[in-house]
């Protein structure tokens, strides 16, 4: 109550434009935490297992972002002369596509083979992959900060009272075209078929669907989603590049994953934006108040976490799990 | 010709008698050369080495005996000091502390290869800590016996988590690390050879440019931890005796793995004329890419490891070179100095195919302080561990050839703590067009991208400063 009244006070008093700063800013950190969230809840979905190496995965995608546009120019290399934009859409497509490939390496050498076996098992081989991926990124990247090339930059852009960053825009608009795609594709026969598997894995065999098949395609859209995710949370205003502690991000998109529900898509999206405005919103106007003490925003995501789960413990749009005692 | 015999004798006896009086004692005696015989007792502590000088062709009594003691770390027989390196090579501060250690040892081989210290060699023993407290703590255990002194160990909590066994045996060991408890001498016994300026007079040096510069308003945004409150309590010294305004208090409100939002909201809000930023590069960058995304108008300035020329690099590299100004320890990689063109030569032969780096310039005077250290000890005839504070800690004017302003580590903390400091001002013009990231260590014009803008001084905050205590005490 105690928190409203403050919240309450701090926002009469704040201009109108700091809100609406921090609410822009806050729906496209949101929505970095939804790109996030949608990789780690089809992956889950799909096969049951908890994906703790999510953040090495997004820490390695934009990595490749940075070499394939910044030092060896694929595809652009090939292609003639065309714009920095189009350039570097095509290196993090490329980029997107190795990653897909590499969630489906992982997916057929460490998952596959654990089909069956304690979920807990599992979810220890993603944490051990986890550590695996990132020590070898960073030593890619010599441990140092490595810019991503990105044709937008520090741009910004005004409408009205909002000045937001134009990766920040691009972002949004990301998460959007990325979750119309995902609609779409869970209504294809690949998808209906991911749908089946997620529902009931031995009835989808029955059916004559490859499951195997389906936790690859799984993985491949997971780590594809995760790439973007630390694609977008390493460029400016969020980063000067993939660093050491980008991997850190998924750490922080998990609260969304849970309050959206884990097994469900349009949760993580919602969950994503919810956290992602929630901690900004909370750290602008708590962040100073000194009996909250500093860095109360970064807490606010969980806290809210906390609350959903002890009203709806499978979350705001999970699937109850019926249990007959 | 009897004479000389006799001291030879007198030495073996005595000799022999410290061996007896040793505890599990081992007696070397050993004759190099014609000109000079060495004897070596090695006790449980510590050796004596007794070197008597003689001219074979002078029968007279004109020999000169020096006496050095030595102890663990160093090989007397075989005129060998070891010293140790506790350096984060595959941690977070790895780029830094890579060329850093890279840099230390071109000079040390350079050195060897010129004859060492007065005929001794000086062997670097590198560990790895990953910038762990765990690992630091471990790997010191493992070469505290194999080592002198060390010469580099990185960051504060690992050196703040090791001090202890450090005291426990009386090592000296220059931190990479800017707090400023370790210049005194009640929190590390005086065992911690401090470089250059530290995080808290470094901070009230860059209020003195800010008023130079005419700024009347500042912001602070740091990270939590001794790093961002040393910094902090220099910079609040400095507003007060600068009759500044402190609009936006971020102090320890920066912290890592979190979003940086409510920092950038609270600077923009604030409206400082200048913001000073005690973080990492890239959440400085974070921070100052944000407040000027938001429509922040004021200038940037921060502590030495918030700023990496690699930023110049990223995205933001434009908006560093237009409103971010860079303190400095030492000069930049592409600065013209004696001491600086030294090393740039030594640098290039060494890894002519390397990328410029600033770091290279801090390894390179760590080594020059060591030598000096070892140089003392070595003249004052005791090069054990307790022979090596001693010599550290009495040592004055230390020359770099205008790369970093002298040092000295004699009297007290007011005597010799390192007050002076340069502004340098990142030119991403310069960078680029000497190559930018592509550049070489051979490349005569090679350039980190920074220029001067005000040479080494001594604000008055800090010249008045009385330091005789931490700013922030851990």
């Amino acid at each position: 109550m105690i928190g409203l009244v403050v919240i309450a006070q701090a926002v009469g008093q704040a201009p109108v434009e700091r809100f609406v700063n921090a609410l822009g800013s806050g729906l496209a950190l949101g929505a970095i935490y939804a790109l996030l969230a949608l990789g780690f809840v089809i992956i889950f979905k799909a096969t049951q297992v908890v994906n703790f190496a999510h953040g090495g995965i997004a820490a390695l995608g934009a990595y490749l972002v940075s070499y394939f546009a910044t030092v060896s120019n694929i595809p652009g290399r090939w292609m003639g002369d065309i714009s920095v934009t189009l350039q570097w859409t095509l290196s993090a497509l490329v980029a997107l596509g190795v990653m897909a490939l590499i969630g489906i390496v992982i997916e057929r050498i460490t998952i596959r083979p654990m089909i069956g076996e304690p979920l807990f098992a599992v979810a220890m081989i993603t944490l051990g992959l986890d550590l695996i991926i990132r020590t070898t990124t960073n030593d890619f990247m010599n441990n140092t900060t490595q810019g991503l090339g990105d044709p937008w930059g520090v741009k910004v852009i005004e409408i009205g009272v909002l000045r937001i960053a134009q990766t920040q825009v691009v972002t949004i608009v990301v998460l959007l075209v990325t979750s119309l795609v995902l609609a779409w594709f869970f209504k294809t026969r690949t998808g209906l078929a991911l749908r089946a598997t997620a529902f009931d894995q031995e009835v989808a065999m029955a059916q004559g669907i490859s499951v195997g098949k389906v936790f690859a395609i799984a993985w491949a859209i997971g780590a594809g989603l995760a790439a973007l995710g630390g694609i977008f949370s390493s460029v400016a205003p969020r980063g000067a590049g993939v660093d050491p502690f980008t991997a850190l991000i998924a750490f922080r998109a998990f609260p969304a994953i849970i309050i959206g529900g884990l097994d469900s898509i349009k949760g993580a999206v919602i969950g994503g934006l919810l956290v992602g405005v929630a901690e900004v919103v909370a750290g602008t106007y708590l962040g100073g108040v000194a009996w909250l003490g500093i860095g109360f925003g970064g807490i606010v995501p969980w806290l809210l976490m906390m609350i959903v789960l002890l009203v709806r413990p499978y979350g705001l749009f999970g699937t109850p799990e019926i249990r007959r005692v | 010709m009897r004479k000389r015999y006799s001291w030879l004798l007198l030495v073996v006896a005595m000799a022999l008698v410290a061996a007896a009086c040793g505890n599990g004692a081992e007696e070397t005696t050993t004759t190099a050369g014609d000109t000079a015989a060495t004897t070596t007792t090695a006790g449980a502590d510590a050796t004596t080495t007794t070197v008597v000088h003689t001219d074979d062709d002078d029968d007279h009594a004109d020999d000169m005996v020096d006496e050095l003691v030595t102890g663990e770390g160093v090989d007397a027989e075989a005129k060998v000091i070891n010293i140790g390196m506790l350096a984060d090579l595959t941690g977070l501060f790895a780029p830094l502390v890579i060329d850093i250690t890279d840099a230390q040892s071109v000079y040390w081989d350079i050195l060897n290869a010129a004859g060492g210290i007065d005929g001794w060699t000086v062997n670097l023993i590198i560990e790895d800590t990953n910038y762990n407290v765990e690992q630091h703590i471990e790997k010191y255990e493992k070469i505290r016996s194999q080592v002198v002194a060390i010469s580099q160990s990185t960051g504060s909590p690992t050196n703040v988590a090791a001090l202890d066994l450090y005291k426990e045996d009386s090592m000296l060991v220059m931190p990479l690390s800017w707090y400023s408890g370790w210049a005194i001498p009640e929190f590390d016994d005086g065992l911690m050879l401090e470089q250059n300026s530290n995080y808290c007079i470094e901070a009230m040096n860059l209020l003195d440019f800010i008023d130079e510069m005419g700024g009347k308003t500042i912001a602070i945004a740091t990270f939590p931890g001794d790093y961002g409150h040393d910094a902090a309590a220099g910079v609040r010294i400095g507003i007060e005796y600068y009759g500044m305004e402190l609009v936006y208090d971020g102090e320890g409100a920066v912290i890592p793995g979190q979003d940086q939002t409510p920092v950038i909201q609270g600077i923009v809000a604030s409206g400082a004329d200048w913001t000073i930023l005690t973080t990492n590069p890239s959440i400085g960058a974070e921070i100052l890419a944000g407040a000027v995304q938001a429509g922040y108008q004021g200038l940037f300035t921060g502590s030495v490891p918030t700023y990496n020329f690699g930023l110049l690099d990223s995205a933001a590299g434009p908006l560093y070179s237009a409103v971010f100004y860079q303190a400095a320890y030492s000069v930049g990689w592409g600065v013209d100095t004696p001491g600086n063109n030294e090393m740039r030569e030594a640098m290039a032969e060494a890894f002519p195919g390397r990328r410029p780096s600033d770091a290279f310039g801090i390894g390179w005077n760590q080594a020059i302080t060591m030598h000096e250290v070892l140089a003392a000890a070595i003249a004052n005839g005791n090069l054990t561990r307790e022979g090596v504070v001693e010599a550290a800690n009495n040592l004055t004017d230390i020359d770099f050839g205008g790369s970093a302003p002298v040092q000295s580590y004699a009297g007290t903390p007011n005597d010799y703590v390192q007050r002076a400091l340069a502004i340098m001002k990142p030119d991403l013009a310069l960078y680029t067009a000497a190559g930018g990231a592509a550049q070489t260590l051979s490349q005569a014009d090679g350039t980190t991208g920074s220029v001067i803008v005000k040479d080494f001084f001594v604000g008055a905050a800090a010249a008045e400063f009385d330091f005789t205590e931490a700013c922030y005490e851990l």
